[in-house]
């Protein structure tokens, strides 16, 4: 069970996309889970044969449990497959590749998105069950804990104040001999008492508030707006659009996310991450989070790799296939985590202008108000015109009222000539 | 010969004579029947032809003596007045039998006229019997105690232990041999290299004598006369009756080992048979005397088998009622002075014998070496100076002998203290520690108790090899019946005898041997302990360490050592290994949630498993990791010290097993 977040204990398996003797590569979308946030379809990251699959549909498993056996080329099927009933920890062999939080998605977020969190700082998501306690967690606990070495041990103590206080002991690091989960680990996990029986969406809007919260008190942020005239852009789209059913049409969300990414281009010190060891890391990409509303609530702000090198289509063709997945709930953990800045756009709405607050590790949000009919000044008249506030929230760790005036103008520039976008 | 030696043969004494004889044997017939029917289950042994012993002897006893018989007992109970509705309720195994149900065939008792059972282990009733004819010595009361047994009984160890003591003590105990010829299906010739047993008990300088066990009149003129010795003298009489048994040894028993011509033989010349035609020959009674005879014994009999048929049944709910006595009130703690006084272990065993001593005049002590030597870990030196031989009494080597005679004396009223050398020797009077101290009560239905107080070392480190070293006190906390005492402390050593004393049943002091040369502050005012609670010797909240007995000062140790790495242990001193004291142990382990136990014990079988059995049954959700145990290692205790030091826990054993634990 991968980490999606620093946040993430626990995930429900909801979907299998593999089958034992199927092969995968690296990337493929396995299975799905469902978490806190929504639903996420897992990748895998290595080549192989799936040989088994460890956990089965609905159980709910920890973070660092194995989900399955994927043998690399070459590799002899192990006898002893870690099957999950008795002792299924013993199992995975060193060269097995098992579905385990995968270093470069986890330890080291390269992007995320507005809403779903992810402390500035993201701790290092290392399993927190020993190498002993990797079992499937929703398995019925053994009333007695397994000699078996390498077996989850729990102590009768344990156990009892896990059951007094609902606590998922597969979820739990031991500290007693051989790893065991004392009576103290289940204590100290009990006092941050576990909400159950609230729904996934209150999951969410907690998750967020706990990332914005964190955001607003360790983020400097400062903001700076421009209102920018989108009438060149809403005569290019109306000309390109004219003839196209509406699911070839391209929107002005995906001008502005084109604007975004090629000024965050021409100014990398808004695009990147901030950590408290390391820094700001400016990013090679620019991998634009898109802020996405979901319906009954929610956010989202999946984000599209390597955009810059994208055509407006492409970009469009994107921007559809992530608002789709969103909600339907199969974002991939990847997507949820690689973002270098966010574009939070209003659309038809109606509110003038957005402010808003920047999603860590990140260290930049462009927020993009409806477009409103206004008296706008051209070559000393005044005419109406459609015209969109942008405001620019900016970590002032990283950068400062300049540089974030030269993304504006950058990115009010290439608004003023949509078909080079 | 005095004037009590005559006998009267007027009608009335004949009838009484003649009645007691069919009385018995009617009552038996019944018996027999009602087996077979399955009223009566377990062991019957009939007395059939032996009756004229029981009638012989037991009307002559008074009030006051005591009487100890077998298994085959059903005629002496009711000679001695033992009521027949009782007796045959108790057969039956109903709440109203004599030994309100639990005892059955084999083990009718009666307090009220002094009828000590009923004992089923050959030769195991004349230590008890001997006890408490020192008893009747030492308070002087002038009484006898009767002792009935086979002369299968010869050839146990017991036989001639108490044989000894009771010259050697002068005690009043008519031994009354019923010599049967088999002791169950062995003839007494298969068995024995002297068959006359009065032969025996002559080479003890027992008074003996043959009797025709046959003839009632003999019988009582031979118990008239030695009990007219007895009360003059105060000495042992032995008197060995010759008989035979005309039914099989029990109801199970097909005879193989003799003629049907042998029993036929002996038949026509029966107890019964041959008083009754005398008696008709020669016109003393008639044939409507037997007649009106049999017709009131025969109504008897009909009215106790109604009795027993209608009688109830003990409930379950009341199993285990009668296995201990009333249980006294722990003593008050006493008023320390703030005074205190370094002592070693055995001045303070010792003081609270003089305590107990000087208290209460029933107390005394017996055992090897106690008096002249000065106790073989010089725990008594000078008490038999101060208090006289009577009561501090050196005993033969006859660990039997001697605890069955602290039993007896307990049983009868006195405050025996008995001291056994060593454990290892305390198995040689198992039989009347368990057999009968901790079952006599149970078995007689709450009518018996043993008050003794049993004190043994135990222990190795004193290089005694193998049969002087070990730790048993473990099995005996094994016994329902007893009470088990380990002192470790001062405190306890001199304050657990005084309480022992006060309970109503048999308790087992163990003082480790490593102990009586250590010393520790004693306050002045020191007095009686509570002897039922475990005691928390240092508190600690990591793990609890529990231990007893010598193993408290090790685990002290280790315990300190352990806090040096920050662990908190929590030591439990048990001071009492039956009963345990569950309720601390259970409350230290929900605590700390880890224990090791300490046990100088082997650790197969032993009391640390049975400690870490009620933790699990008890604390098992409270536990953060399986129980340990430091026991001694499983071999006879070898003498080399480096070997004997290898064998029984020691301080690095405990805190490795500590350290383990804690994941250290």
């Amino acid at each position: 069970m991968p980490s999606l977040g620093a946040d993430m204990e626990a995930g429900r398996l909801v979907e299998w996309m593999i089958a034992p003797g199927d092969t995968v590569h690296r990337g493929d979308v396995v299975a799905a889970v469902e978490t806190q946030k929504g639903a996420i379809e897992i990748e895998v990251f290595q080549d192989g044969t799936v040989q088994e699959l460890l956990a089965d549909l609905g159980q709910e498993l920890p973070v660092g449990a194995p989900l399955a056996v994927i043998l690399g080329e070459g590799e002899a099927p192990s006898e002893a497959v870690p099957t999950p009933k008795p002792a299924p920890g013993a199992a995975p062999k060193p060269e097995q590749t098992t579905l385990t939080p995968e270093p470069e998605a986890a330890k080291q977020p390269v992007g995320q998105p507005v809403p779903p969190p992810t402390p500035p700082a993201a701790p290092e998501p290392t399993p927190t069950v020993p190498e002993a306690a990797r079992k499937p967690a929703a398995q019925p606990v053994p009333p007695v804990a397994p000699a078996t070495p390498g077996a989850l041990r729990i102590s009768p103590a344990a156990r009892a104040l896990a059951a007094e206080r609902g606590v998922d002991l597969a979820s739990l690091k031991g500290s007693g001999p051989g790893g065991a989960i004392l009576y103290a680990d289940v204590e100290h996990a009990a006092k941050p008492a576990t909400q159950k029986t609230s729904s996934p969406l209150a999951e969410m809007r907690k998750a967020i508030a706990a990332a914005m919260t964190r955001s607003k008190q360790t983020i400097p942020h400062f903001y700076l707006s421009e209102t920018i005239d989108v009438d060149p852009a809403i005569a290019f789209l109306e000309a390109r659009n004219a003839d196209l059913p509406p699911a070839e049409r391209v929107l002005l969300g995906a001008l502005f996310i084109r604007a975004t990414v090629l000024a965050a281009q021409q100014v990398p010190a808004i695009n990147g991450h901030y950590t408290d060891e390391a820094g700001f890391k400016p990013s090679d990409m620019v991998n634009p989070g898109i802020a996405i509303a979901l319906r009954g609530g929610g956010l989202v702000a999946p984000a599209l790799r390597d955009a810059s090198g994208m055509t407006l289509d492409e970009t469009m063709a994107g921007m559809r296939d992530l608002v789709t997945r969103a909600r339907a709930g199969r974002l991939r953990a990847s997507e949820m985590t690689q973002g270098t800045i966010t574009i939070s756009s209003l659309g038809e709405t109606g509110a003038e202008s957005m402010t808003g607050v920047i999603f860590p590790p990140q260290v930049a949000i462009v927020g993009i108000g409806a477009p409103h009919l206004r008296p706008w000044v051209v070559e000393g008249a005044v005419v109406p015109r459609h015209v969109v506030t942008l405001t620019l929230s900016a970590d002032h760790r990283v950068s400062d009222g300049r540089v974030a005036a030269k993304f504006i103008a950058a990115f009010e520039e290439l608004m003023q000539k949509p078909e080079a976008l | 010969m005095t004037s009590s030696d005559k006998i009267r043969l007027d009608r009335a004494h004949v009838l009484d004579l003649l009645g007691h004889m069919i009385r018995i044997r009617r009552f038996e017939d019944k018996c027999a029947e009602m087996y077979t029917q399955e009223k009566i289950r377990g062991f019957l042994h009939l007395y059939d032809g032996e009756e004229a012993i029981a009638a012989g002897v037991i009307p002559l006893l008074t009030e006051k003596d005591r009487i100890v018989a077998t298994y085959r007992e059903h005629g002496h109970a009711l000679v001695r007045g033992v009521p027949m509705t009782g007796v045959m309720a108790e057969m039956y195994g109903k709440r109203s039998g004599c030994s309100g149900g639990r005892g059955g065939s084999m083990h009718l008792f009666d307090a009220e006229r002094n009828f000590y059972g009923g004992n089923a282990i050959v030769g195991g009733g004349l230590p008890l019997a001997g006890g408490l004819a020192l008893a009747d010595r030492m308070m002087g009361t002038g009484g006898v105690t009767a002792c009935f047994f086979g002369e299968g009984a010869v050839a146990e160890g017991e036989f001639h232990e108490t044989m000894n003591l009771a010259e050697l003590w002068d005690l009043p105990v008519l031994f009354v041999c019923e010599n049967n010829g088999y002791a169950m299906g062995t003839a007494l010739a298969r068995s024995e290299s002297q068959t006359d047993i009065h032969a025996k008990a002559a080479a003890y300088g027992v008074e003996s004598q043959v009797v025709d066990g046959m003839n009632v009149v003999e019988v009582e003129r031979a118990a008239r006369r030695a009990l007219a010795s007895m009360r003059e003298t105060g000495r042992p009489v032995l008197l060995e009756c010759r008989t035979y048994r005309f039914r099989a040894h029990s109801m199970f028993d097909a005879q193989l080992y003799r003629d049907k011509a042998e029993i036929e033989e002996w038949r026509s010349k029966g107890p019964i048979v041959r008083f009754q035609g005398w008696l008709l020959e020669n016109g003393l009674i008639h044939d409507s005397d037997v007649a009106d005879l049999t017709a009131k014994i025969d109504a008897e009999i009909a009215e106790a088998v109604a009795f027993a048929e209608a009688a109830e049944w003990e409930s379950v709910e009341d199993l285990t009622t009668h296995v201990l006595g009333p249980q006294p009130e722990p003593p008050a703690p006493t008023q320390p002075s703030g005074e205190t006084v370094e002592i070693t272990y055995r001045e303070a065993v010792k003081q609270g014998i003089r305590d107990a001593m000087l208290r209460d005049e029933r107390v005394f002590m017996m055992g090897e070496d106690v008096g002249a030597y000065g106790g073989c870990y010089a725990v008594s030196k000078g008490l038999m100076a101060e208090f006289g031989e009577d009561r501090i009494r050196d005993t033969p080597l006859s660990e039997s002998g001697f605890t069955g005679a602290g039993i007896g004396a307990a049983a009868a009223g006195m405050r025996p203290i008995v001291e056994l050398m060593t454990v290892n020797f305390s198995l040689l009077a198992l039989d009347q520690i368990m057999n009968t101290a901790a079952t006599i009560r149970h078995m007689s239905g709450g009518q018996f108790g043993v008050p003794v107080v049993i004190r043994m070392a135990t222990g190795a480190g004193k290089q005694l090899a193998a049969q002087h070293s070990h730790s048993l006190e473990g099995w005996y906390g094994h016994i329902p019946g007893l009470k088990v005492l380990a002192p470790a402390t001062v405190e306890d050593a001199r304050g657990m005898l005084w309480t022992a004393l006060q309970d109503p049943d048999p308790v087992l002091i163990f003082e480790n041997v490593m102990l009586y040369n250590r010393t520790g502050m004693l306050d002045t005012a020191a007095g009686a302990v509570d002897i039922t609670r475990a005691a928390v010797r240092r508190a600690g909240k990591d793990l609890s360490l529990i231990t007893y007995g010598g193993s408290l000062w090790k685990t002290l140790e280790a315990a300190e050592e352990l806090a040096k790495d920050g662990i908190e242990a929590e030591v439990i001193d048990l001071r009492s290994l039956r009963p345990l004291d569950d309720e601390t142990i259970m409350a230290s382990v929900a605590k700390t949630r880890r224990a090791v136990i300490v046990d100088e014990g082997w650790k197969t079988g032993s009391i640390s498993a049975e400690i870490a059995a009620r933790i699990m049954e008890q604390a098992f959700w409270s536990l953060d990791g399986p129980v340990g145990r430091v026991c001694s290692a499983e071999v006879p205790i070898p003498y080399p010290k480096h070997l004997e030091d290898a064998s029984i826990p020691q301080v690095p054993a405990i805190v490795a097993a500590a350290r383990g634990q804690m994941g250290r």
